[in-house]
């Protein structure tokens, strides 16, 4: 039994189709990276997993559960996070407000070793905890964000670009970072456009071309595929 | 219409100073209750909820009915004071549990669907508008369009004497509760789980969403409060203008409570509490200073237009969900 298992999924706007005839799993403890261009579907299919999005055909399976119409904020709890496109900061709560809304779907319990975890993983946000999610840089929202995700201790983190917009040196810290999480025991799967990176840190790969799945292998295998690397890689 | 009429005299605000001032308060806690449910809503859902006045004058209602069966009349009744707390404290409970289900039918009817269908934003607002009518004129078939007899608590006392002013027991009780209240609701939504939910839904739907929040609770949440603050509000509205219970009783207080939250900062608790004291306070003056309290609203909205050309976001500006803890 995969961890995650889609089948078949299609999520419409309206009238037209953002992605058709899904299919994904992901195995417990794997890292699984969707690349793909801008507006190939990447975005719709992690919003459709993490519940913002309803799918229109086909079904989404957690840990053996049909979640397909479930509710996004009762995926939660079960143990999907989704770091957004953009990252979703709340701009005017402060760092410790961020991580305390991360806690909000396990009321009750305490998360100081969630705390720890996550400020082990993030020194500079221990460093930053009255600071207005707001004010910080892309980076640093970046890493808040993560973080957030993490105080809901998700059994799988879905991680939206999380490269966007960041510079150089914060690119290699998050998927460093990635890897780190990856390793404590959280499966990933991993939406990116900088694909040299998100496939060399993956099991499996994706490549989705106008709302379908057009490529699967290993990470490897795509990092070395000769129309990938045209596509995607920069390399002529 | 003679010549005189308007006249400019500062000399009878003088005078009067500080028992306007009081008054003005009074009145003003009542429009600051109000405010906050016009407040909240917007700052969750970016929406005016022109229905509020409705949901306010559904309490006032209720409040008439239950003294009415206790056995109110035009003249303050004889009983003891623990009766008397007892009684105003049920029509009370009453009045807010009516606004807040009014509130609540309000959501569910004119807006959830269209929240749903993710209708534009001008569909909410015809929707609120429509909703404003519905209640107003089923009143108005109900009970008619005369006002609802007065019902008097208590024959407002004076109680202390601070350098020559007088505060009564109305004027004190009002004040002091509806502060008391706004407190509350600051305070709920700063530290509580409830608070923090309507704070990450007012700045962020979908990652509150993300992060487990169930955001249409949270929203039906919002308008029941807000629709039990108007309900607390409906009791000090009938002790302090006992013959303002009829079908439009609302639209007339609910557009200065609105005004009262512009003024201050729509989407922003303090500056509800702050715009109402201040709308309560300028009508209150201005009706003093130009000698007929016709003048009120005219006073009121003039200076809410020439504080709005300054500070265009009201006087204390930021929304809901920049609130800090």
């Amino acid at each position: 039994m995969s961890m995650l298992e889609v089948n078949n999924l299609e999520v419409r706007y309206g009238r037209i189709r953002a992605i058709e005839k899904l299919d994904l799993t992901v195995e417990r403890g794997e890292i699984v990276t969707l690349i793909g261009a801008n507006g190939a579907g990447k975005t719709t299919t992690m919003r459709a997993i993490a519940g913002l999005l309803a799918a229109s055909r086909g079904s989404i399976r957690f840990e053996d559960r049909d979640i397909t119409k479930l509710k996004a904020y009762k995926r939660v709890p079960l143990g999907i996070s989704l770091v957004p496109e953009g990252r979703g900061i709340f701009g005017s709560m402060t760092v410790m407000e961020n991580l305390d809304m991360g806690t909000y779907s396990r009321s009750g319990k305490k998360a100081d070793s969630e705390l720890d975890r996550v400020f082990e993983l993030f020194p500079r946000l221990a460093e930053r905890r009255t600071q207005a999610g707001g004010t910080m840089s892309g980076g640093e929202q970046q890493m808040l964000a993560i973080a957030r995700a993490l105080m809901a201790r998700p059994d799988m983190l879905l991680l939206d670009e999380p490269s966007m917009g960041l510079a150089p040196q914060f690119i290699r810290q998050i998927f460093r970072i990635i890897k780190e999480i990856n390793a404590q025991g959280t499966t990933v799967l991993l939406v990116e456009q900088n694909a040299n990176q998100a496939l060399a840190i993956a099991n499996h790969a994706l490549v989705l071309e106008s709302g379908r799945i057009t490529k699967t292998g290993t990470g490897r295998e795509l990092l070395a595929d000769p129309s990938i690397k045209e596509a995607y890689l920069g390399v002529a | 219409m003679s010549g005189d009429w308007i006249t400019f005299d500062l000399g009878r605000l003088v005078d009067s100073f500080w028992s306007t001032t009081l008054d003005g308060l009074t009145l003003g806690a009542i429009y600051a209750l109000v405010a906050l449910g016009y407040t909240l809503v917007y700052g969750v859902l970016n929406l005016i909820n022109f229905a509020h006045s409705e949901v306010f004058i559904a309490g006032a209602f209720a409040v008439v009915f239950v003294l009415s069966g206790l056995g109110f009349g035009p003249s303050a009744p004889h009983m003891s004071l623990g009766l008397l707390i007892l009684d105003i404290a049920l029509a009370m409970i009453a009045a807010m549990l009516v606004s807040a289900g009014t509130a609540l039918v309000v959501e569910r009817v004119a807006y959830k669907p269209l929240r749903d269908k993710g209708a534009p934003r001008l569909a909410f607002l015809i929707s609120a508008i429509g909703m404003s009518f519905v209640i107003q004129y089923l009143f108005f078939v109900w009970r008619g369009p005369s006002a609802e007899p007065n019902r008097t608590m208590y024959r407002p006392k004076p109680i202390f004497d601070v350098f020559g002013v007088i505060i009564n027991s109305q004027q004190l009780t009002i004040i002091i509760a509806a502060v008391v209240m706004m407190v509350c609701v600051d305070q709920l939504v700063r530290r509580t789980k409830l608070g923090r939910g309507i704070r990450a839904v007012a700045q962020d739907p979908d990652t509150a969403t993300l992060m487990g929040v169930n955001k249409e609770r949270i929203i039906m949440a919002t308008f029941m409060i807000g629709g039990a603050l108007a309900g607390a509000a409906a009791v000090f509205y009938v002790m302090r203008v006992p013959a303002g219970v009829f079908y439009m009783g609302g639209f007339i207080l609910g557009i200065k409570a609105f005004a009262a939250a512009v003024l201050g900062g729509i989407g922003n608790i303090r500056g509800a509490l702050l715009g109402g004291l201040l709308i309560g306070l300028i009508g209150n003056y201005g009706a003093t200073v130009l000698g007929d309290s016709q003048w009120t609203d005219v006073v009121i909205f003039v200076v809410l237009v020439v504080v709005l050309m300054v500070r265009p976001n009201g006087i204390l500006g930021s929304n809901l969900g920049k609130v800090r803890a």
